[in-house]
This record gives structure tokens, C-alpha cells and sequence, in this order.
């Protein structure tokens, strides 16, 4: 359970002390700004090597790495180096936002079932069971391959270019509630019996509040880490749709779709498949660590130094 | 026990049961209706025409009747026809099942003889160089996209060495024994990098958990041997939610076989589904989900039951 | 039952045969036979406006239990209670709301009653905020006074609570209480967590306030000696029953229910007199959910006859100690 400090700090200076102290953590942070701030930057890197994502020049197919092309050309003459900051906007986004929205849905509904517990609490428990058990890839794949006009969306919406973001996005949010969901849910009943929240329905808040004023700041730190946590799972998801071509659609690149025709390109140009497919590991390992070391920071006493 | 037992069968029942109804509906939403796909393919075919066929095939009816009887014919054992593979859909299910079962199977094997010795080595030397680097392999094992370490492994194996092939479409031809071999070897690869990460760091964090624990230090007191306090006490203790590991990992083995198996070639219940959902071939697609669906809630009821019976202090009995 | 005394103010607040009954699993193969654990088992008792009354008992006696019945944080099983002449057991949230606003509450752990994520400001504040009270000025101000009020100091607001010693935070805890300018307040056990040297100035401080603001204090405590200082009437439980009621100086020195006696004898009080047995309780506290047939005492009680093996004592007046009760079969006897 969450450590109560006596020290004189606050309990957020105190989480930070015991962050520094993970030199892996720190620099996979460090690693992850630099990334997330060269592929926001990418247009303006674009400006500096004079080049364009999208030109195709397909007299310079393959090229090696070179001054105008740090990483090189793609099978249609595009700069790779570029194209993969590009496509680090795209995955990094779509993984943050779907990671966010999952562990916003899982919030709610773990508040109020362990708040509320009974029936709604043993529907919610079987239901997150049941979505655990299923086997995940199979299923996204399917999720992913419905013709969304036979939901009935509105036209505008399924002609929008960033609809296979959004679709993405609500897709891989779609199983990743439950693991937050079922660790605030356990958090939720333990917060719920202690003094303070008695103390506050005493003096007659209403059930939200309750939840969202009192309880939810209590239970923050293992949402973060969670979340943090399973980011890497998001993209790692994300890259695999957007490689069999179910994910984020061509133009917008993404890591993964960066990939699509990898298999064959294997025998012709094996870096570009290493170059992509190795940002997307360095990308998850980063959070994975990281999330790793805010767990020691924020929960000392959860977990001793295993997962 | 009996109960209990019974009991996660029915949960399973009615999860399946329910999924039915989902998959159904989501195939259903999949692009390409039957008769769409048969307008295509004749151009001459009336609005009328395809009016007919519909009602003819049942497509105009609600989706509640058409999963209905769906369902009563699939109990009775028609699971229906393979529009992809021109075949009856259990005819084509039963041999990529066995092949993806040979498959974790081999996966498996060699996930517990390589992963679990080095996460019992690295719990026994805590933050020693030995442990980082297996928590670093570890950790590097799950941020690995599966399909990125398929590619690298053919780059390397089959592009760089030209030892082995990158496809694996012999099996099930009248291949040899090494040839089969050589076409399981680099999925088998794949899939077993991921797994050891996975079993490795679970069964450090057990070890260490339970090295821990005052009934080891009282072992130590009593004079044993550090070798037999770990092997006689530790290891059996630490190897009870391992085993649960194996039936939990049947579900993210499905998927991570369905990316290999894709990219490989091989025939298996993996490329099954991924095939027939990129197909449109909605029966085979709806089974093949159905049955992996089914066989991961087996593999957790497997691991479950697995650990009560193994771990003494549990009891389905529900004693205090 | 409920006859005003000569001190004749109407009660503030009032339980009418009162019962807190659990339904609780059997043990192992039992788990589908529910037993019912009587937490609280018709108690009835007011307390009247400006006094204090204390609540005694062994832990496990129910005494959390009966207080968080009577502000109606738990349903009651059966009876009633009763709020300035009003009926409310039965109110909904929306109707107890305003209700709030006069019934506080000082818990026991000075460590969790306080929420550790929000600086003292909004702590205190919390019921202003809660109840719509005031514009954040207002509030602020409100505050300031408040915790002058309990003796700290104003510009503590901005800070956390584990910042502060067990004592403090009671203040704090006080002070929050008092938000909402409430008639009565229910304090459980507010200084059995604190030093022994905090403890009188927490309790000086709680005598002042009630003098300065009328207050009505329910104390629940288990230590005599402060019990004896800071509480008007004494009622004594045990096992969901209240078994003696009286006035404190009656009941110090002529305890009538043997159990009353006991916890005397135990815990030796100043000024009441040279201990003259060393009888102990015999046995283990029943468990609740098996109560003894009869007088729920009986087992454990030096003095049991026969007769309290079967019927149950009626709680009811001492033969010529008007306002003192007591539930026992010998009540009128003089102990020895």
C-alpha cells in the first residue's frame, strides 16, 4: 500500500529523490524527450536537410546513408531518417492517447465499482476477467478489419484522413481498460475504509466527490505506473496492426507501417527494416524502464525490485 | 474441487457463448457481404437478382435469427463451409490446429529449459552483474515487437547465412524430417525469445520473493546445504505460479503465433485466422476466432486449476 | 425510555431500541448458513444539549458501531433515531444532508482521519466546500478563524498533514469538526492515539470549546480517568448492550451492574475509593456472534445466579437513584 511519509518534504519531492536514484530510469526519460522532441521537430529538420518526407525520387532508391540522407533512402527515394520522425510523431501520439484514454475509462470504472462493490462490483470483476481471457491480437485484427460503414458513422467522418488514427486509438483502448480498471478497483477498497473518507461522508458528500476528491488522489501513483507501463504494450500493438496494414493507413506513416513491405524488401535492403523496427524497441523499452523506475519511486514498498 | 471446477467450466461456457454472439456480429461487419462479393464477380446480377439471393440465403433476416441458427446448426456440428479454402471449415481447422500446437509446444520447451535456469541464476545472485544482464534480456525480450525480431532473425538466418528458409510453407508437403526442422527452427526462435524474457523475469521475482521468506532462513539455520535449501525448498515453492504461467501464456502465445506464423508461412491456426478474416471468409474466420478463444479460457482454467492443486494452502473446499 | 430527566432540555439526539444487526458467511463448509453478529442490540439512550456523554466499553463492544448508527452512516437493523424531535431514521442522503451540517465527527487515528493528499486549508474547509458555504475568501477566512480557534496557527493552512504531530492533527481534526458551526459532536476515542501529555490539552481544549460554543459531545474512550474528567453521563456497553447509564460521579462510586464494577476494579480511578477486590472477569469476551442466553454477562459476572442464565435483565431504573439504569437482575443491590 501507498507510504505514508513523515519526512518534512513533500511527498512528491520525495518520490523525485527516489527517482534520481534509477540511472536507467533517468536516461530512458532523457532518451524519450530527445525522441519525442526530434519527431515533433520533423518539419523543421526537413528545412534543415533540405529534403521532403514524401518526394519521391526514384533515381535514388536505396541510397546508403549519406550527408543529405543520414539514414539513407526508402524503395521509392524517400529519406528514411525523415520519415521516421514522421512516423515517431504518429506512434508516439497514438500511443499516449490511447494508453491515456484506456487508463481514463479504467479510472471511472474501477472508482465506482470498488467504490460502490456489490452487484455493479461482481459484474465488472467478471467482465474484466472475461476480457483478459480473450486471446488480444486475434480479436484487434478483426476489430480492425470491420467496414466501418456498416456501423453507420457518418460519411464526413470515415472520409477524414486521420480516421485510422482515431480508430486506432479506440481499438487498442478497447482492451487496455482493465488493467487499471482492476488495480484501482483494489485500491479503491482499501482507500474506501479508511478514516478520512468516513469523515467526509459524514459531513454529507455526495458519492462523485467522494470518489473524485478524496479517493482518486490516493490512488494516483499505480495508475501512472500503469500507464506508464503499458504505453509500450500500445505502440508495440499499434506497430503490429499498422504492419499488416490494419492500422494507421499510408500516407500518415507510422513505425509500423513503415514496415508493411519489410518482408520484402529483406533481400534488397535489410537496414531499412532494422531501422524502424529498431525505434520501436528502443521506443517500449524506454517506457518499460521507466515505468520500472516510477514504480520504485512512487510505491516502494509494492514491488521489491521484480517486474 | 468438483464444484469448483465445474463451476469455471460454466464460466467458460457462457464466455464462449457470449463471444459467439460478438464475433458473429463484428464478422459480420467485416467489408464484403457474400452477395456483394458475388454482384462483383457478375456483373449481369439485377438489384432483383441479389434481393433474391439474399432471402434465399437468409442475409435479409435480423441478426439475432441468423446467429440463432447459426448456433443451433453449429452444436449440431455443422460449423459450415470454407469459402476460402473450398472446404468444410473443420477439414481445414483440425491440421493448422496441430501444427500450431506443435509449434508452443516446441516453444515452450525450450522457454522452460532455457528461461527458467536463468531466472533461478539470476534470483540467486541478486543485482550481481549475472542478474542485470538477465533482467536487461528480459526486458528486451517484451519491448521487442514480435513481428520486427521475425524479420531480423530471416535478415540474419536466411539473408546473411542462407542457413535457413524463411518460409516455412514445406510443412504438411511431403517434406523430410530436417527439412521440417529447418522450417520450424527460425518461428520457433521467434516465439521462444519472447517467452523466455517472459518466464525468466517470473521466476527471478518468485525466487526472490520466496528466498526471502523465513521458512528458507530456517532451513539455513537448520545446516542444510545452500544447494539443498534451494532446491529442496525454494524451487518447488517458487515453481507453483510458473505453472500457472504456462496456461495465462496460452493466450498471448495465440497472438504472438498469429504474427509468426503470418510471417513465416506457416500453416497454422495463426495464419488461419489472420488469412480468413483478410479473406472475408466469415465462417472459417468466425471458428478459427472461436476456437482460440476457447483454447486460451482452457489454458486458464488449466492454470488455475493447477495452482490449487499444487499450492497445499489453497482449498477449493473453502476452509478458513 | 425515553423520560426527560429534571435537566428537562429536549435531547439533541436520541436512540430508540436501537439494533445493528450483521449478516456475516459461515466458517468453511458452512459459508451459504449467513450468521448474524449483533453488533448493536437495543440500545436506547439521548443525549442532552451542552453535556457530554461518554461511551464505555471493551473493544468489540459495539460502541463505533452505535455511534456510526446514530449519525446514519450505517442502516439500522431495527428502532429508531431520533434527530431534535425528528425521526430520521429512515431519511435518504438528500434529506440527511442538511442534517450534516449539525452532527460532526473526530475520529480516533489522527493518521488517517485527515487525508493525506490535501494541504489543512482544504481540509478544513471540505464541509464549506461540500455544503456550498461562502465564496473561497469566505472560506479562507473561515479557516483562519478555525484553527485559531483549536490553538494553531493560521498560516499552517498550505500545509500537509504529515507534516504534523498526532496532536496537531487532532486540533486540525477539530477544527474541521467545527466548520460547519454543528451542535453536536461525536468523537471516538480523539485522544486514546495521542501521548499522555497531549492528551489533557487536547481535552482542555474540547471543554472550552463546549463552554464557548454549547456544544453537545458524544465521547466514546475506554480510559476511565478521562472519561471521568470530561464526561456529564456515563453509559457503559457491552456486547451491543448498554448494561449501566447514570450520571459520571453517580456511576464512579456506585457502579450497579457488575461489569460497571469490574472496569472500575480494573482500572483504578483516582478519588474512587482503595481497590477492595482483586476478583478478576473470568473467562474470554463472548464472541458476538453467539451471545449467552439470558444476561449476555452471566458467564463471565461473580455474582450471576440462576436466574441469568435464562431471562434477560430489563434495562430500567435503580430503586432510588432516579436517572441512573442498569440492566442487571441485582441492580438494587448495594455491592459489597
Amino acid at each position: 500500500m501507498a507510504a505514508i511519509t513523515r519526512d518534512s518534504e513533500t511527498m512528491l519531492t520525495l518520490a523525485w529523490r527516489r527517482f534520481r536514484r534509477h540511472t536507467v530510469a533517468l536516461f530512458c526519460a532523457g532518451v524519450l524527450i530527445c525522441m519525442a522532441i526530434l519527431s515533433f521537430s520533423a518539419p523543421l529538420i526537413e528545412l534543415l536537410l533540405n529534403t521532403d518526407a514524401n518526394l519521391v525520387n526514384l533515381y535514388e532508391r536505396f541510397a546508403g546513408p549519406s550527408w543529405k540522407h543520414p539514414l539513407g533512402t526508402d524503395e521509392l527515394g524517400r529519406d528514411v531518417f525523415v520519415r521516421l520522425l514522421y512516423g515517431g510523431q504518429v506512434s508516439l501520439m497514438v500511443g499516449l492517447t490511447a494508453a491515456f484514454a484506456a487508463a481514463v475509462f479504467g479510472t471511472v470504472i474501477g472508482l465506482i465499482a470498488g467504490y460502490y462493490g456489490g452487484k455493479f462490483d461482481a459484474f465488472l470483476m467478471r467482465t474484466t476477467d472475461a476480457v483478459i481471457a480473450l486471446p488480444l491480437l486475434p480479436l484487434l485484427i478483426v476489430l480492425a478489419a470491420i467496414a466501418l460503414s456498416k456501423l453507420g458513422l457518418s460519411v464526413e467522418l470515415m472520409e477524414s484522413e486521420n480516421i485510422s488514427l482515431y480508430r486506432i486509438i479506440v481499438i487498442v483502448a478497447l482492451f487496455g481498460w482493465t488493467t487499471v480498471a482492476r488495480l484501482v478497483r483494489g485500491r479503491t477498497l482499501t482507500v474506501r475504509e479508511r478514516d478520512f473518507v468516513l469523515a467526509a461522508r459524514s459531513q454529507g458528500a455526495s458519492a462523485p466527490r467522494i470518489m473524485f476528491v478524496h479517493i482518486l488522489p490516493n490512488v494516483v501513483s499505480p495508475i501512472l505506473v500503469a500507464t506508464t507501463l503499458s504505453i509500450g504494450n500500445v505502440i508495440l500493438l499499434e506497430s503490429v496492426l499498422s504492419f499488416f496494414g490494419l492500422g494507421i493507413q499510408p500516407p500518415i506513416a507510422s513505425w509500423g507501417n513503415l514496415l508493411t513491405n519489410a518482408q520484402e524488401l529483406i533481400w534488397q535492403a535489410p537496414a531499412l527494416v532494422i531501422y524502424p523496427g529498431l525505434t520501436i524497441f528502443l521506443t517500449v523499452i524506454s517506457f518499460n524502464f521507466l515505468g520500472d523506475g516510477l514504480q520504485d519511486a512512487l510505491d516502494p514498498q509494492a514491488m521489491e525490485r521484480s517486474d | 474441487m468438483t464444484r469448483y471446477i465445474l463451476n469455471r467450466i460454466g464460466q467458460t461456457a457462457i464466455v464462449i457463448a457470449i463471444m459467439s454472439f460478438v464475433i458473429y456480429g463484428l464478422i459480420g461487419l467485416m467489408p464484403g457481404d457474400p452477395i456483394d462479393l458475388m454482384i462483383a464477380a457478375d456483373p449481369k446480377m439485377t438489384s432483383a437478382d441479389a434481393a433474391e439471393l439474399r432471402e434465399l440465403y437468409g442475409l435479409d433476416k435480423p441478426i439475432y435469427e441468423r446467429y440463432w441458427n447459426w448456433a443451433l446448426a453449429a452444436l449440431e456440428g455443422d460449423l459450415g463451409y470454407s469459402r476460402l479454402y473450398a472446404q468444410p471449415v473443420l477439414d481445414v481447422l483440425w491440421p493448422a490446429l496441430a501444427n500450431t500446437l506443435i509449434l508452443l509446444g516446441l516453444t515452450m520447451f525450450f522457454s522452460i529449459i532455457i528461461g527458467l535456469p536463468l531466472g533461478i541464476i539470476a534470483a540467486l545472485k541478486p543485482y550481481s552483474k549475472v542478474d542485470y544482464f538477465v533482467n536487461f534480456l528480459a526486458f528486451g525480450g517484451i519491448s521487442t515487437p514480435s513481428f520486427w525480431l521475425a524479420l531480423l532473425l530471416i535478415i540474419f538466418f536466411s539473408v546473411q547465412l542462407g542457413i535457413l528458409p524463411a518460409s516455412a510453407m514445406v510443412i504438411g508437403n511431403n517434406a523430410g524430417f530436417w527439412e521440417h526442422a529447418a522450417a520450424l527452427a527460425l518461428p520457433v526462435m521467434t516465439l521462444t525469445i519472447h517467452s523466455i524474457a517472459s518466464y525468466s523475469r517470473h521466476m527471478r521475482s518468485n525466487m526472490i520473493e520466496i528466498m526471502r521468506r523465513d521458512y528458507i532462513r530456517t532451513a539455513r539455520a537448520k545446516g542444510s546445504s545452500e544447494q539443498r535449501v534451494v532446491l529442496k525448498h525454494a524451487l518447488r515453492n517458487a515453481l507453483i505460479p510458473v505453472v500457472t504461467i504456462f496456461g495465462l501464456d496460452f493466450g498471448t502465445l495465440f497472438s504472438g503465433a498469429l504474427v509468426t506464423e503470418t510471417i513465416f508461412a506457416y500453416p497454422g491456426m495463426g495464419k488461419l485466422i489472420f488469412d480468413s478474416i483478410m479473406g472475408n471468409d466469415f465462417n472459417m474466420a468466425l471458428i478459427a476466432l472461436l476456437f482460440a478463444t476457447l483454447m486460451t479460457m482452457i489454458g486458464n482454467l488449466l492454470a488455475d486449476l493447477g495452482y490449487g492443486w499444487l499450492d497445499p494452502r489453497i482449498s477449493y473446499q473453502g476452509n478458513s | 425510555m425515553n423520560e426527560q430527566t429534571s435537566m428537562s432540555d429536549s435531547p439533541i439526539i436520541e436512540a430508540r431500541n436501537l439494533s445493528v444487526h450483521f449478516s456475516v458467511p459461515g466458517k468453511g463448509f458452512r459459508k451459504h448458513e449467513r450468521q448474524t453478529v449483533r453488533a448493536v442490540h437495543d440500545v436506547s439512550l439521548s443525549l442532552k444539549p451542552g453535556k457530554t456523554l461518554a461511551l464505555v466499553g471493551e473493544s468489540g463492544c459495539g460502541k463505533t458501531t452505535l455511534v456510526r448508527a446514530l449519525s446514519l452512516l450505517i442502516k439500522p437493523t431495527a428502532g429508531e433515531v431520533h434527530f431534535d424531535g425528528t425521526d430520521i431514521t429512515h431519511y435518504k442522503h438528500r434529506q440527511l444532508r442538511p442534517l450534516r451540517r449539525q452532527i460532526q465527527m473526530v475520529f480516533q487515528d489522527p493518521y488517517s482521519s485527515l487525508n493525506p493528499r490535501m494541504p489543512v486549508g482544504s481540509l478544513i474547509a471540505e464541509p464549506l466546500v461540500i455544503h456550498g458555504i461562502g465564496n473561497r475568501n469566505e472560506r479562507r477566512d473561515k479557516v483562519a478563524e478555525l484553527l485559531v480557534s483549536v490553538g494553531l496557527n493560521a498560516d499552517i493552512m498550505n500545509r500537509y498533514p504529515h507534516q504534523f504531530s498526532g496532536g496537531q492533527r487532532q486540533r486540525i481534526a477539530i477544527a474541521r469538526a467545527l466548520a460547519l458551526d454543528p451542535n453536536l459532536i461525536i468523537l471516538d476515542e480523539p485522544v486514546s492515539a495521542l501521548d499522555v501529555s497531549v492528551q489533557s490539552q487536547v481535552l482542555n481544549l474540547l471543554q472550552d470549546l463546549q463552554e464557548k460554543l454549547g456544544l453537545t459531545y458524544l465521547f466514546i474512550g475506554h480510559n476511565l480517568t478521562v472519561i471521568r474528567y470530561i464526561a456529564d453521563e456515563v453509559a457503559v456497553m457491552y456486547l451491543g448492550e448498554v448494561v449501566e447509564h447514570a450520571e459520571t460521579q453517580e456511576l464512579f462510586s456506585n457502579p450497579r451492574h457488575p461489569y460497571t464494577q469490574a472496569l472500575l476494579r480494573a482500572a483504578p480511578v483516582h478519588g474512587v475509593g482503595k481497590r477492595k477486590h482483586t476478583t478478576q472477569l473470568k473467562g474470554d469476551p463472548p464472541s458476538p456472534l453467539a451471545p449467552p442466553p439470558g444476561c449476555s454477562f452471566h458467564p463471565r459476572c461473580p455474582a450471576a445466579q440462576d436466574i441469568c442464565a435464562t431471562k434477560e435483565p430489563v434495562f430500567e431504573d435503580v430503586p432510588n437513584h432516579a436517572g441512573h439504569r442498569a440492566a442487571c437482575h441485582f441492580k438494587d443491590q448495594v455491592p459489597t
